[in-house]
């Protein structure tokens, strides 16, 4: 059978490349996104606070997107809006690994006491709903944009702990390590010649994955006004400014939209990279926002 | 046993948040108008034991919990307890109607994308699922709410029945079960137009969550031997696929379906608010806004212990669906 | 006598990395009711993938041509609703490793029933008598608590005999065994080796008996056919062609292993390795690895010759008559 095999895995190959596009519109999108949080200053026909024009006009030529109920341009406020979303997305994600990468590789290198408690604790994150959490905490310490982060980033932690842990446990059960270990050569070095390359690829994938899970989460806890505050331009709270008019449904959907393309592209992004990483894994996100 | 870990865990949890307000947490819990009552003060701190060393008031809460004494809500003055009582089986409608829409559309979907690997169909859906899950709730049900309700007027706009329609009397506390049991199938009717919007807007993270999962799930287990011998056997192509492989692939699709639970009170803050639907999640919401801990911490942890309760369910379903797990 | 399946210049290719790749090129054999035929080879040869073509259990980007005749019909040209009606009830497979190819969820009652409720629309009672009748042909100890039991709990050996009682539930007159022995342990083996003859000379059921192991064929087999990288190099009774072997090959497969009567004699291995179906020699396939090649062995693909009815070898030196050609 092993023929057979050999065959089939060479059109699976084929039929991957052909999944590429995907990725490709992933990058384009998050890439766009990227710039657009950089030059949102430039790329704005309005400023985002500017109450100057007319309340409530649909969209039109001057106001791509129209304005809200304070008279501000929609348009500029969601190129803003990512000036607030993308990099604190990029920060939480950042944290998230950092505390949990080292958690969880510290876990999976000692093992014993230090492993059951911190994937106890992983447990315990997530056996209560992102959100809730999110909120408590948030109720706990007092709204604001910080505070939101710091709650996300509580709640972000254990994936990337687990996917970490895993790995530095598969690596040090590895042959390469346990022939270091037979020959008296530093473990440590060893894990780290032959972790660092493994560890890329699944790292990679729950971070991009992770990043639109941060954005929606981030976005939803704006939206109930715990995190970021009016004025500031904020996808989340616009869309619940938006919710209060109706009728005035630009208000609401264009922010959204923002939302759905940015994290889409991630998450097209993350995919494409598991997909060619290990087509039968399922590791990345399960839990959403 | 791991779970109960897990539950005293999200009651430390819950006890670290209530004690993280800065200044006197009697006056924090009380409010505004008890707190400055000397009386109420003293009686508060001696039911909660503040007086007494951190570790000791933990067990003093945690008794107090097992007693379903979660504190009082500063909103409404009355504790916790009630307040979940009367929101959660507005939620549990929901949330209920929303796995079953998931599980069922997004298994089968799945089944079909593993079966079309790699063709038009397969890149499809990838394509839906992907977008279900990157959209984020409060927005989708907006959207809805305005194309379906505002523009095209095919559901009603919020609540759980119009105004004027009575309640059916109180079985389960869901209108459309209780509709059904006392056989008025005209509140039936009405309160699922009012139940399936917010339910398939839920629906949606899951939706795409089970596709994905499902699709992987059967396409490891098609590659097994038993699949071919199924098919060796001259079995219809419907029994191979729902009797051995559809079989065979269901533990970690369970698995998921259990921790989709989560996904979906998550889902409910959000959801419920929009739709006006008085359950746990606008309960939850309100509380946040109102920055009343106690409330949200009642929820926190009962939510959690929902989703304790289905992964233990999930655990037993593993040794019924595979027999190599039961303990012999 | 008219055979029950004649095989005539089967074909077939699987997608390689650079195009469809020839694994199985132009394979003739005929089987008899009520007899044992032998399919002999090392692994890769295509013998696997040739039993698979007769059910059609390849995958779908496979490409096959060619005749393979059973009850009045080419079996390599049905379509899925007729092939459905062949599979399991008149041809039937068991396959090499029962552990992996029995559903590790399903009762042993329900991989037993499912299939004879659907071909001879048996309703559950009556499957399940016959189930138990299989379990007592097979010799599976207490068949009442084995019905309700799992794959997990039996030992590999039992597997073997549980996946044979599958195969013979719905009365085929075919049963194709793909290396049944090899993934059991010797002392178990023997024990399914009697099981299959007994069925022949019970049952009158044809049997095709794929292996490597000449010694399992040499006991069992009435007829033997020997591939190599995808084509017959020998065929005959097993008489023949194991004990006066013409090919090559079958000569340098039999000197490789040990003689139950002589255990002083040198095993000699072939030299070399068996190509890859892509990388098949011009000529005789075997000519690489050949002690007698000869120039022409090289250039022409040698024919089968017949050298008595139903003996035929594709070679045309005489091991016994040639000296040994540098």
């Amino acid at each position: 059978m092993s023929v057979l095999s050999l065959r089939l895995r060479a059109t699976t190959v084929a039929a991957a490349a052909w999944l590429q596009p995907l990725a490709v519109v992933g990058i384009l999108f998050a890439g766009a996104w990227l710039i657009v949080a950089l030059l949102a200053p430039w790329l704005s026909p309005y400023d985002p606070l500017d109450q100057g024009a007319r309340l409530f006009q649909p969209p039109s030529v001057e106001h791509l997107f129209g304005t809200d109920d304070l008279g501000r341009d929609v348009f500029s406020r969601v190129l803003w809006g990512a000036r607030v979303s993308i990099p604190l997305a990029v920060l939480l994600v950042s944290l998230a690994f950092l505390i949990g990468g080292t958690l969880g590789a510290v876990a999976g290198y000692l093992g014993g006491w230090v492993d059951e408690l911190v994937m106890r604790a992983a447990d315990l994150v997530f056996a209560v709903p992102t959100i809730l959490l999110a909120m408590a905490v948030v109720a706990a310490l007092g709204p604001s944009l910080v505070h939101a982060v710091i709650a996300v980033v509580l709640v972000a932690w254990p994936g990337h702990a687990r996917v970490v842990r895993s790995l530095v446990r598969t690596t040090m059960q590895s042959d390469y390590v346990s022939v270091a270990r037979l020959l008296g050569a530093s473990v440590a070095r060893a894990l780290a010649v032959e972790v660092l390359p493994n560890v890329a690829g699944p790292v990679v994938v729950l971070a991009a994955l992770d990043m639109g899970n941060a954005i929606l989460l981030l976005s939803g806890l704006s939206f109930l006004g715990l995190g970021a505050r009016p004025p500031a331009a904020e996808w989340g709270s616009m869309v619940s400014t938006g919710a209060q008019h109706f009728e005035s449904w630009w208000m609401g959907v264009f922010p959204g939209l923002a939302i759905v393309s940015v994290v889409l592209a991630f998450n097209f992004l993350g995919d494409s990279l598991r997909d060619a990483l290990d087509p039968q894994s399922v590791t990345g996100r399960v839990r959403g926002a | 046993m791991a779970l109960v870990l897990l539950a005293l865990g999200v009651t430390l949890i819950a006890f670290v948040l209530t004690h993280l307000v800065p200044g006197d947490p009697a006056e924090a819990n009380l409010g505004q108008r008890a707190g400055s009552d000397p009386v109420a003060v003293r009686v508060f701190r001696e039911r909660y034991g503040l007086d007494k060393p951190i570790p000791v008031q933990y067990v003093v809460y945690l008794s107090n919990l097992l007693h379903g004494d979660m504190g009082e809500s500063e909103q409404s003055r009355r504790p916790v307890r009630a307040d979940l009582g009367e929101y959660i089986p507005a939620t549990a409608e929901l949330a209920v109607t929303s796995i079953i829409l998931s599980g069922i559309l997004g298994v089968g979907l799945g089944v079909l994308a593993a079966l079309r690997r790699n063709q038009l169909t397969d890149q499809v859906l990838r394509v839906v699922s992907l977008g279900g899950m990157s959209m984020p709730s409060f927005w989708l049900a907006l959207v809805a709410l305005y194309v379906f309700f505002y523009q095209l007027s095919w559901v009603p706009g919020s609540g759980r029945l119009d105004p004027g329609v009575p309640i059916p009397p109180r079985a389960t506390g869901m209108i459309t079960l209780d509709a059904l049991l006392s056989g008025r199938m005209d509140v039936f009717g009405n309160a699922l137009q009012h139940l399936i919007l917010p339910a398939c807007v839920l629906a949606a993270f899951n939706m795409g969550l089970f596709t994905r999962f499902t699709r992987s799930a059967v396409l490891e287990v098609l590659e097994n031997d038993y699949v071919r011998t199924a098919r060796a056997k001259g079995l219809p192509e419907r029994a191979v696929i729902f009797g051995h492989v559809l079989r065979a692939a269901s533990p970690p699709i369970i698995t998921v379906i259990g921790l989709a639970f989560g996904n979906v009170m998550t889902g409910t803050v959000l959801v419920e608010n929009i739709f006006a639907w008085p359950g746990i999640g606008q309960y939850s919401f309100r509380s946040a806004t109102t920055l009343d801990l106690p409330a949200i911490v009642g929820v926190m942890l009962f939510v959690a212990l929902v989703y304790i309760l289905a992964n233990l369910v999930v655990d037993v379903l593993y040794g019924v669906i595979d027999p190599r797990v039961r303990l012999t | 006598m008219k055979p029950l399946l004649e095989v005539a210049d089967l074909r077939i290719s699987l997608p390689g990395p650079h195009g469809m790749v020839p694994i199985v090129d132009g394979v003739d054999f005929e089987v008899h009711g009520g007899q044992i035929f032998g399919l002999a080879g090392e692994s890769g040869c295509g013998k696997t993938i040739t039993a698979l073509s007769l059910l059609g259990l390849l995958p779908a980007q496979a490409r096959t041509s060619g005749r393979a005749e059973f009850g009045g019909r080419n079996l390599l040209t049905l379509k899925s609703a007729e092939l459905r009606h062949v599979r399991g009830r008149q041809v039937a497979m068991v396959f090499q490793d029962p552990t992996s190819s029995l559903h590790p969820m399903l009762s042993i009652e329900h991989q037993l029933t499912e299939h004879p409720r659907v071909h001879l629309h048996m309703d559950q009672k009556q499957a399940r008598r016959r189930a138990l009748d299989l379990l007592e042909q097979v010799r599976i100890p207490d068949p009442e608590t084995a019905l309700h039991a799992y794959p997990h709990q039996f030992s590999g050996g039992m597997r073997q005999r549980i996946q044979i009682a599958m195969a013979l539930a719905c009365e085929p007159s075919l049963l194709i065994a793909d290396e049944p022995t090899t993934a059991l342990d010797v002392t178990v083996q023997a024990g399914i080796l009697r099981l299959i003859n007994g069925l022949r000379q019970t049952a009158g059921l044809a049997v095709i008996l794929i292996t490597h192991d000449l010694g399992v064929l040499s006991a069992l087999a009435d007829t033997v056919t020997v591939m190599y990288a995808g084509r017959v190099v020998e065929a005959g009774s097993t008489a023949h062609v194991l004990q006066r072997s013409r090919h090559p090959y079958t000569r340098g497969l039999l000197d490789s292993l040990p003689h139950p009567e002589k255990p002083d004699q040198p095993l000699v291995p072939i030299r070399g390795t068996p190509p890859s179906p892509a990388e098949r020699p011009p000529g005789c396939v075997f000519h690489t690895r050949c002690m007698y090649a000869v120039e022409n062995c090289r250039r022409e693909v040698p024919p089968l010759i017949e050298l008595s009815p139903g003996r035929v070898a594709a070679c045309p030196v005489d091991p016994f008559a040639t000296e040994l050609v540098a």
